[in-house]
Formats: C-alpha cells, structure tokens, sequence
C-alpha cells in the first residue's frame, strides 16, 4: 500500500465513526430529550397524554396526601395553573410545600401527572432555574419579599 | 493581621505570574539566558506564596475569624474541624484560589525537576502556565476575593452547605482540581511548542508524565465524586450524566486519548499535530468545565455556587486561551513535519482507533451538555438530556473500544498480523464467553444486552493479563527464568495491563449494577421483615441522636443471611443546625458481591411506620476498584525510568556504552 | 506596624529571587540541541534493554535503531541551519536594567493593588480571641455568643440558660427562647415568671397559636398562684379557648378576667376588643393574634392603648388583623405605626404614645428607628425626671442605648 491508500483508509475509518457518531447523536436527541413545562401550559392542554416530560414549580400548599404506603399525591402549581401529581415512593429530603420542585413523568387520560422522579434542590433557598424562569414569566413575584408559605412570618 | 499577609500574598503572586509571564518570554526570544533564568525562581515563588495566602485562608477558617466574609458564608463555629478546613475550597472563591494553587504547583514542579528540559523550552512553557495563573489571579482578586473584610463581624458563620460535610467530598475537589489543572502543563507545552515551531519524540516524552500525573488525579478524583454521590445523595446511583460531572468525564476521555497518542509521537514521531491539538483541546474542556460549574448556567445538582458575572469573566478568560491557542495552532501546524510511516493494522493504527473514538465520545458528551443550552438559547425551549441520550449515544461507542483494546498492546509498531495476534487473544475470548454463560445462567432476568457486555469486560481483564504472560512467556519457560523475566518488565508495562485490568473490572461493575439492581420500596414498623437478593432485613425502629452540629434520627436495621446475623445497619435522617438543612445518610453493607444500601424515608404520621428504601447494588464497588486501579497502574508508569521526570542524564556516555537499565 | 514589616520582607525576598539570575554573570550558552540527543540517547537505549528483554525482534530493534538515528541526523541538521536566531523585532535590554525594573515596579504595583482591595487596619478576630474579650466593651450579640458557647460546654447549666431566655424573647428569636426556657424550667424548677416566658416564646413562635405546650404552661401558673391569678396567664387561656372553637368557655374567660380588673388597668380594652370580636365572630374559630394584658412584648401589634392615649388601632382593626395572612398583617402593622409615627409628630407631648412607638419599632425589628424615637420622646419630655427615668427603663428593656 502507498502512504496515500494507508492514510485514506486511517481517514475512511475516523469518518466512518464519526458519521455513526453523528447519526445516533440526532436520534437520541430526537427521542430522549425531556421537555420542560409548567403547570399552566400542562392545565391549557398543550401536552398530549402520555408524553414524557418534566413538569417543575412549587408544591402547592396543603395539598400533600399520603396515602398507602409509600404513595403519596400532591399539586404542582405555578399560582396559575395547578396539576395533580401521584408518586410512589421516598420524596427527596428539601420536599416541602411551597418548595419549588421538579417532577418527570407522564399525563394519565384523567389528567392526572404520573410521576416516576421527584427532584428538590440540595440547597434551602435554591429554586431550580427552569422553575424560576418559568414563574417570573407567569408574573410571579420572586426573591426578596416573595410570599414563600412557609417563610413568610418572622 | 494573618489573613493580611495571606491577601498582600496574593496580591504578590499575582505580580510574580505577570513577571513570569513577560520576562522569561522575552528572553526566549532574544536567547538572553539570564532573562529566561529568571523562570525557575519566579515560578516556585509563585507557588510559595500562593503557598501562604491559601494557608492563611485555612488559618482564618480553623479560628473562625469572622471578620472575613468568605468565612462568614460558609463556616460555622460549631463546625468540627476537618469541615472547617474543607470549607475552605468548599465555595466559589476558596475553590478558585485552591485552584491557581494548584496550578503554581505544577509550574513550579517543571522548574524544579525540568533540569532536562531545553532553557528555550522551560521558559516558554513556564511563561505559559504563568499566563493561565495570571488570568485567574486577576479574576480571584477583582471577582471572587476570599479576603475581603467585615468591619463589623457576627458572632457566628452561616454554615456549610451540610451536603458538603463529608469525608469524601472534602478531599475530591483537591484531587479533581490537581487533575483539570495538570492538563495545564500539557497545555502550556503545546504552546510553547508551537511558539518554538518545533516538537518531535522528545517533546512528547517531556509531556508524558505530566500528562499521566493530572490524568491519575483526575480519575481518582472522578471517582470519588461518583463515591460520594453514591452513598450522600441517597439514590443509590453512582453517576448521573449531570452537566458537572460531565464536565470532569471531558477532560478525562480526551486526556485518555492525549496519553495514547503522545506515545505515538514519542515512539514514532508521527501524529504531531494531533497530538499537539489534544493537549490544547484537553485544557480547553477542564477550563470550560470550571467555567460550567462556576456560572451556574446549566442545571445541576452540583451547582450551588452560582453568579453570572463570574460566568462571564471565566466565559472571558476561556475565549482569550482557547481562542487564542486554536489562532496559534491554525498558524504555526502547517509548519510541523511529519513523522514515520505506518500500516492501518499496528499499534499506531490501533492507538488511532483509540482516539477516533475517544474524541468521537467526548463529542457526543460535549453535545448531550451543551444541547440544552443552545437549544434554549435558539428556540427557548426547555429541556434536558439524561441517562438515555448517553445511553444511546457513548455506550455504543464504547463497545467497539472494549473490543480492541486487549488487541492494542499485542500490536507491534509499523504493521501487524491481525490474525496472530487473534490467536494470541482466544483465550481471553474464551474467558469471556465462560463469564457470559455465567452471567445467564445465574440471572435469568435482566436486559439482554447484560450478558454479552459483562463478557466484553471479562475479557477486557483476561486480556490485560494474558498480555503480560505473553511477554513473560508464561508456559514456555522455567520457573527461574518466569521470576527473571517478571523482575525484568519494564514498569511502563506493568502500568498499562493493570490500567487495563482496571477498565475490565470497571465495565463489569457498571454492567452488574445497572442490570440486575434490585430495588424495594416499603413502609416498615417496628419488627417487619424484608427480604432482598437473599439477604433478610429486619427493621427495629428509630432512635434520635445529638451529633456535633446536627441532629439526627437513626434507623437500625439487622441484616441476616440465611438465618445468620450479620449486622445492623443504621441509615439516618439528618438536620444540620446550621443552615437546618436535611441530608439522608445510607446504611450500606459492602461485600463482594454487591452493596445491600438502605435509606430512611418519610415517618408515616397513622401508624409510626418509616417509608424505607432498600437497594441491592451488584458488583457496584468493582467500579471504584477499577478506578483506584487505574490510579495505581498510573503511579507505577510514572515510577519507570523511561517517564520520570528527569530521566535522561546530561552525560557524555556513549550510546553503545549504555547498559539496560532495571527498573530502579 | 509589624504587619508592614511583613510585607516588606516578602516583597524583599521575591525581589532578590527574581533578579538574581539576571544580576548574574553571562553563563556559556548550553548546547540547546543536548537536551534533545539525551532523550534519544536515552531512547536507543531501552530498544537494547526491550530487545535483551525479549519484548521486541531483532529486526524490529534494527528498524527501531535506524529510525531513531535518522531522527538525531534530521535533529542536528535542524539545529545547525536555523540556529535559534535571537528574534530581532524585540528589543533587548540589558538584564541588569532590568532587575533593577522589576526590583522598583514589583513593590509598587504590588501595594497599589494591595491597598485596593486589602484591610490593612483591620486586625485578625479569631472567634476565641472575641470570646475572652473585656466584657463591659462587648456588643450584646458578642455577649449571647460567650453565653451560647458557654452553654454548648455545659448544656446542664440552668443559670445560663435563665439568663439567656429572655434576652432571646427581646431580640424575637422565639424559638431559641422558647427553648431556653424550657431548659432553664427543666433544671431550675417552676417558677411564675419562666412559666410565663415558656408560654409566650412559644406563642410567638407559632405565630400566635396557643399550642398545647403553652396552654399547659399557663395553666400551671394560675394554678400557682391561685390567689392572685395572673391576668395574663387566663387571657392566653381565654384565647386557647377561642382557637380551639370553645367560644362559650373563652367568653366566660373573658369575663371573669374583666370582672376581676383593678379600675383603670390599661388592658381592659384587648379583652373587650377580644369579647367584641366573639359576639362579631362566633361562628368560627379565629386564629387571632390576641394582645396580652400587661405583655411587655406584644407579638405583632403595639400594646393595647391606655384610656387617655391618642386613638390607636381601633377594635375593627385588631379584628380585621386577626383574618389576615400573615404578611398583610405585618403590612398592617407597619402602617399603623406610620400612623402613630405622623400623629407623635404632629402632638409630641403624648408621652405614652411615644412609649407605645418604640416599643412597636423595637418589636418589629426596626432597631434604628426605635433608637431615633426614643431621642425624639426624650427630647419631647423636657426636663420631666419621672418619665425620663421610665424611659431609660424602656430602653434598657429593650436593649437600646440610653444617652
């Protein structure tokens, strides 16, 4: 073989990987990316049922329900629109109402949220990012002389 | 009147790094040797005096001065001590400072033990590094300065993020940081390089071992990290794809990568460019993962230190070196001639095939990382990549790897017979088929792909072995002649099978515990009973218990086999005073078939039942087995005289005159 | 003084490290190329030991060698021709010079710097340093800190614990006082006054719930002192009542608490404002914050008005209080203040309304208008010595400076 055919078929190899690289990187961008939404855009119907997605805002108050077992159902609400999850299993230790949480799951036909994973922050006044953004876009007040339910008298 | 010292300290070594940065430079250009002299002493005042401002940080934690803010923020006076000083780089700005450290270290390492360096070369590269330390000076004293003062100090800190106290976690920024910021050197002699227009072999053998020496740190501190999210956070997960940990596993594929091919361009002087581009790239990403973690701007379990301004001055500081480099490289690569010849099939071709790859999955983590960002930054989309996209996407790139890389070591340079060297392997194939079997007949459950993966990693193992009994010529030999030859194998060998060993064990563990985990989810009171993978657990209750700053409730759980009783595992439910935060701390058995891990979960109000998580993890320690060997398999190459540092001798010796050297 | 002292050594130290190569004879230059041909040297050495060893053919240890001697032949070649010419676009001073550049600007970008950021005249404050400091010049909160510290040692210390409980209740650190009492009545014993500091932490606490543990406090202290039942004490368990939704049993308690009133006692209108409310309210429990009689810590609202003081919050407005969430009425309370603010401003000869001002400033946090009130009352009353001595006893209640 020349230098030239070793250096092409060195070459052919990488593109070749490169290019099976490349295709599975658009597949599973396509099909295991999660949305993010918010419980008002889940209350006016954009997400069809059985999507997976994440759905994040705050635990409405009193609306925690432990049930049998480890089963538990609260509401997530964004102070516009409010969706009812259920979850089966050990909530994260900062799971609190009127925390800001983050959930993954899927819409069951009565509308109710599914969730599979629960996310609370490691830290007492983080407030995931989405979750924020997503609130002060809704027009809700946040930071500094925000009514936090469980803060707000001291 | 300490803390003081250690900020003039700072402020000192700062105007050194800007003294290195010129002066040596400038010297190397005109060839005035006493300029470039200068290099060696500014570089190791540097790092002393780093030296005494980071002390005098620790200083000010140990006695809880409150007078300084960054104390303040992050420690408290009933902190037990070890926490106190882990507080120190346990936040933005003692971290950074930590991490110009570090980097004065390893700069002041090559002026110390770089005697076998080129005068040209060593100022150049010191010059370089200067620069780097430079920049994050400025951004230490102008951003994020850990010595600015209270006038009037309270009484009491705010505490440490209870997550964060932790004997792991206190030493893996260390070690994560020593590995990101080694990379530095192989940076900086990039550079310097391509300043000089000139590498060959020799340059690659003077970047090897530095290069293997952040590398080490960096898996092991990689590993620690994953140990810690293991038992801390309560998942009973050991990686999770998050941006932050992503951002270490990129400097350590593409790191992996620039070991191989610098033992290319030093055997073969050939892949120069490549080469060259690795080292910058490597650096690039270990600045770009300080930068993700420091801004904040991805999402993270990690990211509790969060401020857009910093973000952008880091943002700055990474598009000025990374640019910059890149410019250099695209000027000055054309000029670098090319090295010897060699055939698709042989050892070059396969440490090719092992970069391909390598940068190929680094890519595809770079993608899954950076997706979301660019996503929201196009569309405002929301969104977030996990497991599955890696699964999809760097897994499958793995397996090809996995395959070859028994094959690699038994390549010889230039060309090779692929089908001899087959043969030598069929026993290694055997070994994993046999583990294959194996694995299926004890499990019938589990995904399908398990079997053949946990095969591939068997073999990967029995692969690195028998490559050393080949060049033992185990079999063939005398038993007398078997020690002789052992005793004589170059250490840099003995490195490499056990580095490999450490991935085969690696990929059984993360097959065995992501395939046949079982996981239960119950409410237990008092006395209930629970069986998993053979083991049977019995819950007896919850005790409340004072710690040094926390209070906590405390499970015991007896755990028998077989009717034997083994022990009682205590997993706990914290809340630390200050901040009151609550952490979950596992009960975790070990043994060597897996982790039985248990997590206490919610009071059940009714019935004063406890919500409690029962994990069996199989063969999950095998993957920070793995690591710790690849560590030692790291020290070991490094022992060997070929890679030390200041291996080659000034000596007039002739070349015929030169005896085989044993291992020292 | 020494901390400059300091400074100038390191600074000396670095500056003779940095410019003593440069102040250094010219040293023969070292063949650049030596480096380079050791490592090769060193290189075709370890093709004899692998081939010795037998890692590796004759005939690969032959091309091996004769790769690498080309590699030295194309080396030396390199080195000969091009011969690391000295860049002639950059000037080049003389290394002399230049040490004395670096030994004049080191020292001064250095402390221009330095005096930017830095703190020269702050000294160190190590915690134990602070903790053994002269008393009498401690601030309070350095004096909670020795007593806290103390108590961590020696938790059994139940003096220490006395002590601290009410400072607690003054700074509104409720929860902290309600445990320091409790500490200090484990230890100590029960007394009326602790009893009495217990309940109200506690209230406060939770925001103006009577919860249980307080009830039983109170409790405990009319059962005490039985012959002169403290009025307090009966009016939390009045408004107990009124919370669990026993309106009949917080109505008789009401009354027999107005019933057994000395004439004129400045507490009277909370519980007829309270009795008001029962007849506006009775159909459901209100969770009010009620005001103590006599408390010298009203939780939320000012305490009560005495008969002849300017027109404070109205009994509407103590009702309307009470349905309120808690931020509102925080709100409600800050304007009602500022009302009573702008009225003393107006009138400042009513010396209980400026009592009832600091008081209410000093409640709400608000440590540096409760001071400027105070001057302002002290300047209102002139050169009365009664009601400046009440005044310096208010002060020092609440933990202000008295001039």
């Amino acid at each position: 073989m020349t230098r030239k055919q070793k250096r092409g078929i060195l070459i052919g190899a990488g593109v070749a990987i490169l290019a099976a690289a490349a295709i599975m990187v658009a597949f599973a961008l396509r099909d295991t990316i999660v949305f993010f939404k918010t419980p008002s855009e889940v209350a006016e119907g954009k997400v069809p049922v059985g999507q997976r997605f994440r759905l994040g805002g705050l635990v409405a108050d009193g609306s925690v329900v432990r049930g049998q077992g480890t089963k538990i159902t609260f509401a997530v609400t964004d102070t516009i629109g409010n969706v009812p999850v259920s979850y089966d299993g050990i909530l994260p230790d900062l799971f609190r109402e009127g925390q800001g949480v983050v959930t993954e799951g899927k819409l069951d036909p009565t509308g109710r949220f599914v969730a599979d994973t629960v996310l609370a922050k490691h830290d007492e006044n983080y407030m995931p990012p989405e979750v924020a953004a997503a609130l002060e876009a809704k027009g809700v007040k946040l930071g500094e002389g925000a009514t936090h339910p469980g803060k707000a008298n001291n | 009147m300490v803390v003081e010292f250690g900020h003039f300290a700072l402020v000192l070594a700062t105007v050194v790094a800007l003294f290195q940065m010129l002066v040596p430079f400038w010297g190397a250009q005109i060839q005035e040797q006493r300029m470039m002299a200068t290099a060696k002493p500014a570089a190791i005042f540097q790092f002393l005096l780093l030296t005494v401002s980071f002390l005098a940080l620790t200083y000010a934690y140990v006695v809880s001065d409150f007078s300084v803010a960054n104390v303040v923020a992050n420690s408290h006076s009933t902190k037990p001590l070890i926490y106190r000083i882990s507080g120190v780089w346990g936040n933005h700005e003692g971290s950074m400072l930590l991490w110009v450290l570090i980097l004065a270290a390893f700069g002041a390492a090559v002026a110390l033990f770089g005697n076998n360096l080129p005068l040209t070369l060593k100022a150049n590269v010191l010059a370089v590094q200067s620069a780097v330390a430079l920049a994050f000076c400025i951004f230490l004293l102008s951003t994020s300065n850990p010595f600015l003062r209270l006038d009037n100090p309270p009484m009491d800190g705010r505490g440490l993020n209870p997550i964060l106290q932790d004997p792991a976690l206190a030493f893996h920024p260390p070690f994560l940081y020593a590995g990101y910021v080694g990379f530095s050197i192989a940076f900086s002699f990039a550079v310097a390089a391509l300043i000089e227009g000139r590498t060959d072999a020799a340059w690659a053998r003077w970047v090897r071992p530095w290069t293997l020496a952040a590398w080490m740190f960096l898996t092991l501190g990689i590993a620690m990290g994953s140990w810690w999210a293991y038992y801390e956070l309560g998942w009973g997960g050991w990686w999770f794809w998050d941006p932050v940990e992503n951002a270490s596993f990129m400097p350590w594929l593409s790191g992996t990568a620039l070991l191989h091919s610098a033992l290319v361009m030093e055997k073969r002087e050939t892949l120069k460019v490549w080469t060259i581009l690795l080292a910058i790239l490597t650096f690039s990403l270990s600045l770009m993962g300080t930068f993700l973690v420091r801004s904040g701007v991805l999402t993270s379990v990690h990211a509790f230190a969060v401020d857009p301004e910093r973000g952008v001055a880091i943002l700055v500081i990474l598009s000025i070196f990374v640019g910059g480099s890149l410019a250099l490289f695209a000027l000055r690569a054309g000029e670098l001639r090319q090295g010897g010849l060699f055939s698709p099939i042989s050892r070059e071709g396969g440490l090719v095939f092992n970069n391909v790859i390598l940068t190929t999955a680094t890519a595809t983590v770079l993608v899954g990382t950076l997706y979301p960002l660019v996503l929201e930054g196009l569309t405002g989309a929301k969104i977030s990549v996990g497991a599955p996209y890696f699964n999809l996407t760097f897994v499958p790139l793995m397996v090809p790897l996995l395959l070859a890389l028994p094959f690699g070591p038994f390549l010889p340079w230039k060309r090779a017979d692929l089908a001899a060297v087959a043969q030598r392997l069929l026993v290694a194939c055997l070994i994993g088929l046999v583990a294959m079997v194996a694995t299926m007949a004890m499990s019938m459950r589990g995904p399908w792909l398990a079997p053949i993966m946990m095969a591939i990693g068997v073999y990967v193992m029995a692969g690195a072995l028998q490559e050393l009994a080949y060049r033992v010529k185990l079999g063939s030999v005398g038993p007398q002649e078997l020690m002789r030859r052992l005793w004589n194998l170059p250490r840099s060998m003995y490195g490499t099978a056990l580095a490999h060993f450490g991935v085969g064990l690696l990929v059984v563990g993360i097959v065995g515990t992501s395939a046949y985990r079982t996981e239960k989810v119950l409410v237990m009171k008092p006395n209930d009973k629970v069986e998993i993978a053979g083991y049977e657990l019995t819950y007896k209750g919850v005790a409340p218990h004072r710690g040094p700053n926390y209070r906590e409730q405390v499970g015991a759980i007896d755990v028998a086999r077989k009717g034997k009783f083994l022990l009682t595992l205590h997993p706990a439910k914290r809340i630390y005073d200050a901040p009151p935060q609550p952490t979950s701390e596992a009960g975790i058995y070990a043994s060597w078939q897996g982790d039985l891990y248990t997590v206490l979960g919610d009071a059940q109000k009714e019935d004063g039942g406890f919500a409690i998580r029962v994990y069996f993890n199989p063969l999950v320690r095998f993957i920070w087995i793995g690591a710790v060997l690849m560590f030692i398999a790291g020290g070991i190459s490094l022992s060997d005289r070929r890679l030390r540092v200041g291996a080659p001798r000034r000596s007039n010796r002739k070349v015929g005159q030169l005896a085989p050297t044993p291992a020292e | 003084m020494f901390l400059w002292i300091a400074f100038a050594v390191l600074a000396a130290a670095v500056i003779a490290a940095l410019a003593r190569p440069m102040l250094a004879d010219q040293v023969a230059p070292e063949a650049e190329d030596e480096a380079d041909l050791a490592v090769y040297r060193d290189q075709m050495a370890e093709i004899d030991a692998d081939l010795e060893r037998g890692l590796i053919t004759r005939s690969e240890a032959k091309s091996a060698r004769a790769e690498l001697g080309r590699r030295m032949i194309t080396r030396a070649d390199d080195q000969s021709g091009e011969a690391k010419a000295a860049a002639t676009w950059v000037p080049s001073p003389s290394p002399t010079h230049l040490a004395y550049a670096t030994a004049a600007i080191v020292p001064v970008l250095t402390l221009v710097i330095y005096l930017g950021v830095g703190s020269p005249w702050l000294p160190g404050m190590p915690l134990t340093a602070r903790m053994h400091s002269d008393p009498t010049k401690s601030s309070v909160n350095e004096l909670i800190a020795k007593v806290e510290a103390q108590l961590r040692q020696t938790p059994e210390d139940g003096v220490g614990w006395d002590v601290l409980a009410p400072v607690y209740l003054r700074q509104r650190r409720y929860d902290d006082a309600a445990n320091a009492f409790a500490q200090a009545l484990r230890l100590l014993g029960e007394t009326t006054k602790r009893l009495r500091g217990f309940g109200e932490a506690t209230v406060m606490a939770n925001n103006g719930i009577v919860t249980e543990p307080a009830r039983k406090a109170f409790e405990r202290i009319v059962e005490l002192d039985k012959d002169n039942p403290n009025p307090e004490a009966r009016f939390w368990i009045a408004l107990s009542n009124e919370q669990e939704g026993k309106i009949a049993e917080a109505r008789l308690g009401y009354e027999n608490l107005l019933k057994d009133a000395p004439e004129g006692a400045p507490w009277k209108a909370v519980v007829e404002n309270r009795l008001n409310n029962l007849d506006g309210n009775t159909k459901g429990p209100s969770a009010a914050v009620g005001t103590p009689p006599g408390a010298k810590q009203a939780p939320t609202a000012p305490p009560a008005s005495g008969p002849q003081a300017a027109p404070g919050p109205s009994a509407a407005d103590v009702a309307a209080a009470g349905q309120m969430s808690t931020s509102d009425r925080q709100d409600f309370i800050n304007s009602m203040v500022a009302r009573l603010a702008d009225k003393l401003q107006k009138n400042p000869q009513d010396f209980e309304g400026w009592l009832r001002l600091v008081r209410a400033y000093s409640v709400l946090g608000r440590t540096a208008d409760a001071q400027r009130a105070l001057e302002d009352a002290k300047k209102s009353v002139g050169e009365d010595s009664e009601k400046k001595s009440r005044l310096e006893t208010l002060a020092s209640e609440l933990g202000l400076k008295s001039s």
